[in-house]
Parts: C-alpha cells; sequence; structure tokens
C-alpha cells in the first residue's frame, strides 16, 4: 500500500539531499548527563523531526522520504550519527550551522523545506541539547538514502542561498528554554519547534511564509492547513485553551475537530508526547495569535449542521438499493459511511467515528479536507486510541469509490451535515488525488 | 489477513501456535459475558474467545471492528477479513484476474504428468486458452470437483487427478443444531458487538470421538428484533403492549447453534448431472450425501446440552430449527492424504497425478473439525503459495 502521505514534507520546497563526504572526526562530548538527553530527546520530539527523516516502514531517521513536488522528487537525508551515511561527522557547530541556518557541513545550503527558518529561533541550549541526543541516543544507520533531483532553477543550491535573503528567520531565543514563562514557552514551542507556521501560514511570491499572515490557513499537496488564529469567524476563536490541548493531545475534540492527514502525523508523533504544561503554553500562544478573518469562511466552521431525521421505516416509502444504474450521493452515503457514522451522521456514542455535524472540517467552506479524508482514510495513533477510517480511493482495500462518486458523497455531506454543497467535481477529486505523492 | 485471538497463556485453546495471534482477542459482549459467567458457575463446561479474523486494531489498511453487529454477510468497513482483500493484495503485486472467465477443460502434456493451460468460457461462449508454468485450482469444493471431472478426456477417462477415483468424493459439512429461547433471568441485550465472540469450546475433543463427531457451540450475539417481532405478533400483542413485548423479547432471546463434524466418508460424492447443463452447456453438479452416523449421534448430544441450557435459564417459547441446521460449509472433494490410492493431493496441496497442478480450496479437507472454514483454507492458500514462490525461485 502507498504509505508516503503518512509522511508527507509540509512543505512546498525540498529537503536537503545526502551529504558529501567528510574528513575529520568530531571530538564528542563524553557521557552526556541524563537530563541533557532527555532534553534533546524532547526537542526532536517536539520539533518532530522523524516525520520527514523517516521512510515509510524504514529506520527511524534514516531518511529516504520520497516526496513528489512540481520542481522534482525530493528525498530525506539520514540523519543519524553514521559518520558515513548520517551526520556522525558533525561537529557541535556543523549541526547548528544546519540546523538554524540551512547551511550544511560542505558549506552548500539546504533546501528551506527543511524548516531551519523556524528552528533558527532554537536557544543555543537546546540546540545542544538537541545534538548531544542525535550522537548518543539515535541509532546509527549504514544507508544512503537516494538523491534527491529536482528541477531546474531549484537544483540549484545557490539559488537558495538567494532564497535566504529575503526569507525571514526566527530570532534565536535566549537563556535557558525550560525556565521561561507560559507565554513566551508557548510562543517558543509555536515558532522554534513545532513550527506550525510551516503549514498554517500562506507563503508570499518569493514562497516566504508571510509576516503579517500568521496561522491564516495554507493550501499545500491536496490539503488544507486551515486558518487557526483567534478569528471568531474564519479561525479557531471560540475554541478554549482546554480544547486546544485536548485536540494536540490526541488529535480529536468532540463537537469541534479531528485531525487527519499531515496534522494526524504532527499530533502522533509530536503534540501527544509534549506535557501538559506545553500544551497549555502553547495553546494559551495559539490562542492569542492576532485574528485574521477569512476570505472565504464567514461562520464559525464548528458550529454547522444537526442531526438528520431519518425517516421512520414504517412510515415512509422504502428506496430499493439494489438495482439502481447510478447511486446518488445520500445511497453513497447509505452504503460506505452510514456504518461508523450513522444515518444520522452522529457518529459513534465514544466518538470512535465523529460526528459530522459540529465538526470543523465538515462546515469548512472548503471541502478539501474532507475529500482528502474520503480519498485517503485517516490513520492517527494518539492519546492511547488508534483511529483508522478506511480509504476509498482506488487502491482501497475496503471500498473504491470512483471520483464522482467521491464528489458526490462530499456533496451530500456537507450540505446535509456542513456548511452547503460546494459543488465538488469529479475533476477536482482527480487533481487532489494525484496531488498525493506517490510511492516509489 | 489478520486474526485476533487470546493470549494462550491466559486462555489456552489447545491448539499449540508458535507465536501469539497477532491482534488482541475481540472484546467479548455483555450477553456473552453473562453467558460466560453461567456457563462457568453452573456447568463443567466453559465459555472460550474464538480466533477469528476480525480487526481489534487497524490492520492491513482496514479499520478496527466498531461492534454494529451488521457482519453478514461480509462487513460494510472491511474489518471482517473475506477473500476480496487476498485478491486485492495479488492484484497490487501483478496478478492479472479476469472476470466472468469460466474454465471448463484442463489441458496436460502427452506424458499427462503436467498441466499445459486451461480453457475458459466468457459469458458469450468465447473460448479462452490460458497457458503457464503453474495452475492452482481455487473454486471451493463444489466447483473444483465438478472441473477435474468435466475435464475428462481420452487420457484421463475418469477426470484430472482422479487416479485415485476419490475426486468428487468425502463430502462434507458442518451439521448442526439450533435452538431460540427467551430467557427467564435477567435480560441479556444480544446484537450489541460483533455477531461471534465466545464459543463453548468442551466438545472439540474426546475419548468419544470414536463414537461420535466433535462440536462447537455458538452462543450467537445477534440482533433478535425480527424473531421477537414475529413471536410477540404470533402472540396476539397489538399497540403498545406489542411494542413493551418486543423490547421484552428482544432483549431475552437466546440463539444457540452447533458446528457438529462430519467425516470423510466416500460414498457422500458429487458426480455430473446427465440431465442438467446450465447454460454453458457445462453439466450441473449433483451430490449424494447422506448424514454420517457418526454426526448423528453428535448431533443428539448437542441436542441434550442445550435442553440443559435452557433449563439452567428458565427459557421457554423453544423455537427448534426443524431436523438439523446446515452450516453450509462444504468441504472435501479432492482430500489431502499420503497414499495416492485414497486421497487427491498430498501434503502441500499437490495433486498426486500433476506435478504442476495445485488446489486451494475445502476441498481438500480430509476432516472438517469444528471451526468455520474459511481461516484454513486461507492457510492452505498460503502453503501453496509458498512452494510456488521456492519452486518459481529456483526454476
Amino acid at each position: 500500500m502507498p504509505d508516503v502521505t503518512r509522511k508527507i514534507l509540509w512543505s512546498v520546497l525540498t529537503a536537503g539531499t545526502a551529504l558529501a563526504t567528510f574528513s575529520a572526526v568530531p571530538a564528542r562530548a563524553d557521557d552526556p548527563s541524563a537530563d541533557l538527553m532527555a532534553r534533546g530527546e524532547y526537542i526532536a520530539t517536539a520539533g518532530d523531526c522523524v516525520a520527514c527523516h523517516t521512510a515509510p516502514g524504514g529506520k527511524p531517521f534514516a531518511g529516504g522520504l520520497k516526496i513528489t513536488t512540481p520542481m522534482g522528487d525530493v528525498v530525506t537525508t539520514n540523519i543519524t550519527p553514521d559518520p558515513d551515511h548520517g551526520i556522525g561527522k558533525y561537529t557541535e557547530e556543523d549541526f547548528e550551522k544546519s540546523l538554524r541556518h540551512g547551511i550544511r557541513r560542505d558549506g552548500s545550503r539546504l533546501y528551506p523545506a527543511m524548516p531551519y527558518v523556524s528552528y533558527a529561533g532554537m536557544t543555543d541550549g537546546d540546540v545542544k541539547a538537541l545534538y548531544t541526543w542525535f550522537m548518543h541516543g539515535v541509532k546509527p544507520v549504514a544507508e544512503t538514502p537516494p538523491v534527491t533531483s529536482l528541477n531546474f532553477p531549484a537544483n540549484l543550491r545557490i539559488t537558495m542561498g538567494l532564497w535566504n535573503m529575503v526569507a525571514t528567520s526566527e530570532t534565536p531565543e535566549t537563556g535557558d528554554s525550560a525556565t521561561f514563562d507560559k507565554m513566551r514557552r508557548g510562543k517558543y514551542l509555536a515558532h522554534a519547534l513545532e513550527h506550525c507556521g510551516t503549514c498554517h501560514t500562506p507563503r508570499n511570491i518569493m514562497l516566504s511564509e508571510k509576516e503579517d499572515s500568521y496561522l491564516a490557513g495554507a493550501s499545500l499537496l491536496g490539503w488544507y492547513a486551515p486558518n487557526i488564529t483567534s478569528s471568531k469567524t474564519g479561525g479557531i476563536g471560540n475554541w478554549s485553551e482546554d480544547n486546544l490541548v485536548e485536540y494536540l493531545k490526541t488529535g480529536h475534540v468532540a463537537g469541534l475537530s479531528q485531525a487527519a492527514g499531515p496534522m494526524g502525523e504532527a499530533v502522533e508523533h509530536s503534540t501527544s508526547h509534549l506535557t501538559d504544561d506545553d500544551l497549555h503554553a502553547l495553546a494559551a500562544y495559539i490562542l492569542q495569535v492576532p485574528a485574521k478573518d477569512d476570505e472565504a469562511e464567514h461562520s464559525p466552521r464548528e458550529q454547522y449542521g444537526k442531526p438528520l431525521e431519518q425517516a421512520d421505516v414504517r412510515s415512509g416509502e422504502l428506496t430499493r438499493i439494489d438495482n439502481l444504474a447510478q447511486m446518488d450521493g445520500a445511497q453513497i452515503y447509505d452504503a460506505n459511511c452510514a456504518a461508523c457514522h450513522g444515518g444520522n451522521g452522529a457518529g459513534t456514542a465514544d466518538h470512535y467515528a465523529p460526528s459530522l455535524f459540529h465538526n470543523s472540517v465538515v462546515g469548512s467552506a472548503r471541502p478539501d479536507d474532507l475529500i482528502m479524508a474520503v480519498l485517503n482514510g485517516v490513520d492517527r495513533n494518539a492519546g492511547g486510541v488508534h483511529v483508522h477510517m478506511p480509504a476509498f480511493n482506488q487502491s482501497s482495500d475496503v471500498q473504491r469509490l470512483s471520483n464522482a462518486e467521491i464528489a458526490s458523497v462530499v456533496n451530500y455531506v456537507t450540505a446535509t451535515f456542513g456548511s452547503g454543497d460546494h459543488g465538488v467535481t469529479a475533476e477536482q477529486v482527480e487533481k487532489m488525488g494525484t496531488e498525493l505523492p506517490k510511492t516509489p | 489477513m489478520g486474526v485476533c485471538g487470546p493470549d494462550p497463556k491466559v486462555e489456552d485453546l489447545g491448539s499449540p501456535r508458535k507465536q501469539p495471534y497477532p491482534m488482541d482477542a475481540l472484546p467479548i459482549s455483555y450477553a456473552a459475558q453473562q453467558f460466560r459467567k453461567l456457563i462457568g458457575e453452573k456447568t463443567p463446561y466453559r465459555v472460550v474467545h474464538e480466533p477469528q479474523a476480525r480487526n481489534t486494531r487497524p490492520y492491513d489498511s482496514r479499520p478496527t471492528c466498531e461492534g454494529h453487529n451488521n457482519c453478514m454477510p461480509i462487513c460494510p468497513i472491511g474489518a471482517m477479513y473475506n477473500g476480496s482483500y487476498s485478491v486485492y493484495h495479488a492484484e497490487a503485486a501483478g496478478a492479472k484476474f479476469v472476470p466472468n472467465a469460466v474454465v471448463y477443460r484442463i489441458e496436460r502434456d502427452s506424458a499427462n504428468k503436467r498441466v499445459t493451460a486451461v480453457h475458459y468460457y466468457d459469458p458469450d461462449k468465447g473460448s479462452h486458452r490460458v497457458t503457464g508454468k503453474y495452475f492452482v485450482i481455487a473454486a471451493h469444493c463444489i466447483e473444483t470437483a465438478k472441473l477435474m471431472l468435466f475435464s475428462a478426456d481420452e487420457q484421463s477417462p475418469d477426470g484430472i487427478a482422479n487416479s485415485s477415483g476419490h475426486v468428487g468424493r468425502n463430502m462434507m459439512d458442518h451439521t448442526g443444531v439450533q435452538v431460540s429461547f427467551i430467557s427467564g433471568d435477567k435480560a441479556l441485550w444480544p446484537g450489541r458487538g460483533p455477531l461471534e465472540t465466545n464459543v463453548i469450546d468442551n466438545f472439540r475433543d474426546g475419548d468419544w470421538r470414536n463414537e461420535r463427531g466433535a462440536y462447537l457451540v455458538h452462543m450467537v450475539d445477534d440482533n433478535q428484533v425480527d424473531l421477537a417481532t414475529q413471536l410477540a405478533i404470533a402472540k396476539g400483542y397489538v399497540g403498545r403492549e406489542l411494542e413493551e413485548q418486543i423490547r421484552y423479547l428482544a432483549s431475552h432471546t437466546v440463539r444457540l447453534f452447533s458446528h457438529n463434524e462430519g467425516l470423510a466418508d466416500p460414498d457422500n460424492r458429487l458426480t455430473l448431472s446427465k440431465t442438467n447443463k446450465d447454460i454453458l452447456g457445462i453439466p450441473h453438479p449433483e451430490v449424494y450425501y447422506k448424514l454420517p452416523e457418526y454426526t448423528v449421534k453428535s448431533c443428539e448430544h448437542t441436542r441434550g446440552l442445550f435442553r440443559d441450557l435452557i433449563g439452567l435459564m428458565h427459557g421457554t417459547d423453544e423455537e427448534w430449527t426443524p431436523g438439523y441446521f446446515p452450516q453450509d460449509h462444504p468441504a472435501g472433494s479432492t482430500i489431502m492424504g499420503t497414499d495416492p490410492t485414497d486421497s487427491v493431493v498430498d501434503g502441500f496441496c499437490r495433486t498426486h497425478d500433476h506435478e504442476n497442478l495445485f488446489i486451494a480450496s475445502s476441498s481438500v479437507f480430509s476432516s472438517v473439525g469444528t471451526g468455520n472454514i474459511t481461516l484454513t483454507v486461507a492457510a492452505l492458500a498460503l502453503r501453496v503459495a509458498d512452494t510456488l514462490k521456492k519452486e518459481l525461485a529456483h526454476a
């Protein structure tokens, strides 16, 4: 099964490629303290390094995730401490340069999909901890993933140097990040570690994040990372801090939303492992990000819809579904969705299968994420619950729906439980299906 | 395919395993919990988890069972395995699937040792020939035997792989006993959770098996509103009382059935009809089947057990399925064995007569046991695949 969607590199650009050869072996600190190691591991988790630097089914941090981009195929690199295949020969200084400035040990530029403009905000102490953990806590893997081959002009690494001149980097925080007060810690987590803006902030013509639209929503690789500013109509201004903490911890809040696609990955690999204090700090910071009203969303997307009143079988006309030339949206829903989400759309009592009304994804004016969820399913293992909705695309092992059928059922679902029929077409679904990265 | 089952250290089912089941056992429904408690406290028997191919976690891109009780005929969300998933995997690995193709002839080389091609009809009776290095017949037990018999020619006048004369013989089924009744004890509320979570396994084996067949008892956990409604109407209730009775009866109905073991008897056999043919001109199968005395005795024993259980639960309104309750688990017809004179395939499901012809089907069962047959069929198919892989790699 194509599994690459699990590890989408959430960027329009591309990650660094395999490293050149090295000569000197750097000296390493002996016996790093347990505290430093623990902090390094935590920083790696909060920075979600594993999401991009691990191939589907591959060894952790050994790279090899292949992503199809408009500029060509990109393969992430091995960042295990293997001296020949990974970053084993990196000194702390080399490591810092690539992490915060996007400059490799051989002096060439990393592609800015590696979110070094965000990691630039890390404190010196956390960079040290991260370096220490990568050198001592990660198992070396002696494998070199295939080399990235991009189209012109992105294939010229010098181009990335020019890009750096116009892109804005975070300013490094100073002091001990563990002692920051709640709001400063929240900002540090949001900007320097979790790099929320990489996906949620729209980009300008130079593909840099727009500073005046921080977290105002952006479309990438078929999914739409929604507006999560404090706007009450277009963002998440009606969420409480506890709501957001629960979402980041479990990937789901009944009556609000649930994470799928790359956000599901971020929750599974990163945010669900943060401490409660950090989650509250992060949530408090995100919830005070200046409101930016949305171009498309004019009413809170989580408040749409209500249960469908179902006709009593004793009083209505029964519809036979076994002899229809073409099923309409309601019939496709009945045959494929109702078993879990209920004929009335209320989901299961324990919310394992979420309600479709009072659901941000269904209520959104942009049907992108609903289409992507139907096409690719949901696979999110966080907070002790492994949620799995099957894919309904043409390689599904459960049920294969055509693009026209998916368009039809999406329109039925948004019309019945969300903000209306958005007129999704089969062509639109097909395009979104092809935006997915392909397995090598 | 993904099988869930209990940890052998906690619940030993008497079937040795090298490793635990891939998935944890299914949680036992409320009705089954109550039933298990009763059996454990009031009888010398036990209720155990039944191993089965239902997902208790996401597995193979298919979701976890949500226990909505709509398992039959196939799970709408793919939480329960069926053969189509293996077909999807085969296609993804490069297999070509030809739909609406009815194979009617198996061609061999001049020495009659190797199969060289199969011929099939499309729906318009256009004939097509497919050649290959290896051939696997996987047409369940009726059609497998039928095809092999219908392919008889001058080289093999009794049919393909039939030097033993045993193609079509030794057919078996799980014949069962079924009863439903209204428990006089507390409500069980059956129908909440997967259809099958539990079995009484005390009658799977014992010294008595030289006289009567083994069996397995299911307390079937399906929704009983249909049966309860018929019963309440038959009792003459109307209006508000009818609704109350449906609610009461549906929550107190208990349905028990058994899988009783058949015996491989060469006289129970499939032959080709001399009078009836299908639209393609292929004879219909004809089956002679006499319930073995061994199975009859087993069913009698089951009836006694069921009567005891009804008494134990202060049951009323017994509804016994008349005669026997066939489970539609056909097996036998090209049975496995070491002796080529009384069996059709060897231990690797390879036909004794043709070195490149295999059979992946319940037709190779030489005994039908007590459990549903699909998982064993799938396991044997995987065994065939292993042999083919090994031989093709050396070819």
